[in-house]
């Protein structure tokens, strides 16, 4: 295990996973947001073409060829999405792996770095990091900002 | 993406097209139509009738003027006239109510929106700029990772970091060639719209312009449909296009743009309405209205092949990605990182020193 990691360094890996890249996944969910939703929805295509020669029942060509196109750009952006929060997953594990508890105040060294939550700070001690500064933090849950897998919208 | 992106075309439906104030001018000048027909059709019988009685008279002075229709039977033919013979007028009519083209606006919105967020531009390293804050942050995530070395960070960098940024752009152009095919689409309907209105006027007019008694050459009426839609590949659309999409044939950009740059159709695609008895303007209204369906059928089958042919372009690189497990072209897999156990990152990842 590398002995040298500090707490800089940790907080480095730490504001890769949870703060930047989960707001670059978001981009590509809202974009699948977009792509799923009723707004990119096929209800527009007027129905001409028969469902088979001679039928009564009308389908729409143009209707079904935006379907297929928007499934594969809906499954790029989903699958983008995915591939960045794997990677910050896979750097959060690294982070998790390196962090460990110095004995000395029971705390782990990152939390030594960033400081506590609430603000209750050793004198002298210095902060690392600033709870309270929303773009420096994880996306807010319920914020446009925090990564959302899209759903699969009713049609 | 450059300047030269003839991205923005005027897709606003003119109000008199849109909504309900087409809808009810439809239905009002396929009325007017209507009873127009039936007027001109009876003053054509009822002329006839007389032309052929006085004819009659003038082969015969010698005889009584004969009536050999009976009033009974003139008035069932008025009333067949009135009640039956035009009623398929407003229904045919009626078909090109919908679609409303605004109904592509929502989707036209959303690929819109797509496109902005991943807009920007490549600097000569491969690094992306542009005005997405959140996109920026990938940025700040090389700053972070620089602090450390060893081959998982430079996998992170080289294969995951630097690639990822070169696909950013092409989320935007394809969010815009598809965006652009929806606003091609949506001006096909538009101006499917002003043809119906148009058909509609010419076809009043002819008419009219028979109980006018003036049916010289220079009266004729026409008409012709302008869905003609013109076809392209995507390459000279988009100059500075990714080539993925480069075969593809698509509704072509720059022969639509502006609702003003309707085409001016030549004179032997246009069908002439005019002629001698009502009657027959109802069937040549009829011809018409054959024509528009088949122009706005063929219309939305190269609109549906240009969707298609995106969506193959784009399945056989997303297919390509995933199964080389290569950066491709819209996709980059994970870094290996992402997979490493925790004596190989021990092993290969450290900060630097």
């Amino acid at each position: 295990m590398a002995e040298n990691v500090t707490g800089g360094d940790l907080y480095r890996l730490w504001r890769v996973s949870e703060v930047n890249l989960p707001r670059v996944a978001d981009v590509f969910y809202d974009a699948g947001h977009l792509l799923g939703g009723a707004t990119g929805g096929s209800t527009a295509f007027p129905a001409h073409d028969s469902a088979y020669p001679g039928a009564s029942v009308k389908v729409s060509a143009l209707g079904s060829a935006w379907e297929e196109l928007r499934s594969s750009m809906l499954s790029i952006v989903t699958h983008m999405g995915d591939v960045v929060m794997e990677t910050a997953r896979g750097v959060r594990v690294a982070r998790e792996m390196f962090d460990r508890v110095d004995t000395e105040n029971g705390k782990s060294i990152l939390e030594s770095y960033m400081g506590p939550a609430d603000g209750t700070l050793a004198p002298g001690a210095k902060r690392g990091h600033d709870y309270s500064e929303p773009a420096s933090n994880p996306p807010t849950p319920g914020t446009s900002e925090q990564p959302v897998r899209p759903y699969q919208a009713p049609r | 993406m450059g300047n030269e992106t003839p991205r923005l075309f005027d897709i606003t439906t003119p109000p008199d097209l849109a909504g309900a104030a087409y809808e009810n001018r439809v239905r009002e000048q396929a009325r007017v139509l209507k009873s127009e027909l039936i007027r001109q059709t009876l003053e054509d019988s009822a002329s006839w009738a007389r032309s052929v009685e006085d004819k009659w008279a003038n082969d015969h002075p010698d005889l009584a003027p004969i009536f050999p229709v009976t009033d009974q039977e003139i008035a069932e033919y008025r009333e067949r006239v009135q009640n039956s013979d035009y009623e398929w007028i407003i229904p045919a009519f009626e078909q090109f109510i919908t679609p409303d083209p605004d109904q592509f606006t929502p989707i036209i919105a959303a690929l819109g929106k797509i496109e902005a967020s991943f807009d920007g531009t490549l600097d000569g390293e491969g690094n992306w700029t542009g005005p997405n804050t959140n996109l920026l942050r990938i940025h700040d995530v090389r700053t972070d990772m620089d602090e450390w070395a060893g081959a998982f960070k430079n996998s992170f960098i080289d294969r995951f970091l630097t690639p990822f940024q070169g696909t950013l752009l092409k989320h935007a152009e394809l969010a815009l060639i598809a965006g652009d095919q929806m606003r091609l689409t949506k001006v096909c309907y538009i101006r499917q719209r002003k043809s119906v209105l148009e058909l509609l006027d010419q076809a009043i007019n002819a008419t009219r312009a028979l109980s006018n008694g003036a049916c010289s050459p220079g009266d004729v009426l026409k008409w012709a449909t302008i869905m003609m839609v013109a076809t392209g590949t995507v390459v000279g659309a988009y100059a500075t296009g990714v080539g993925i999409v480069a075969g593809a044939v698509c509704l072509e950009v720059a022969g639509t743009i502006g609702q003003g740059l309707l085409p001016q159709p030549e004179e032997k695609q246009k069908l002439p309405l005019t002629a001698p008895t009502a009657s027959e303007v109802a069937m040549n209204v009829s011809q018409a209205i054959s024509r528009l369906a088949n122009d706005l059928h063929n219309m939305e089958q190269v609109a549906a092949n240009a969707l298609r042919e995106l969506h193959w372009a784009v399945e056989k690189e997303r297919i390509r990605a995933a199964t080389s497990n290569l950066p491709g072209t819209f996709t980059v897999p994970a870094p290996p990182l992402a997979n490493a156990t925790p004596a190989q990152t021990d092993q290969s990842f450290f900060p630097d020193e």
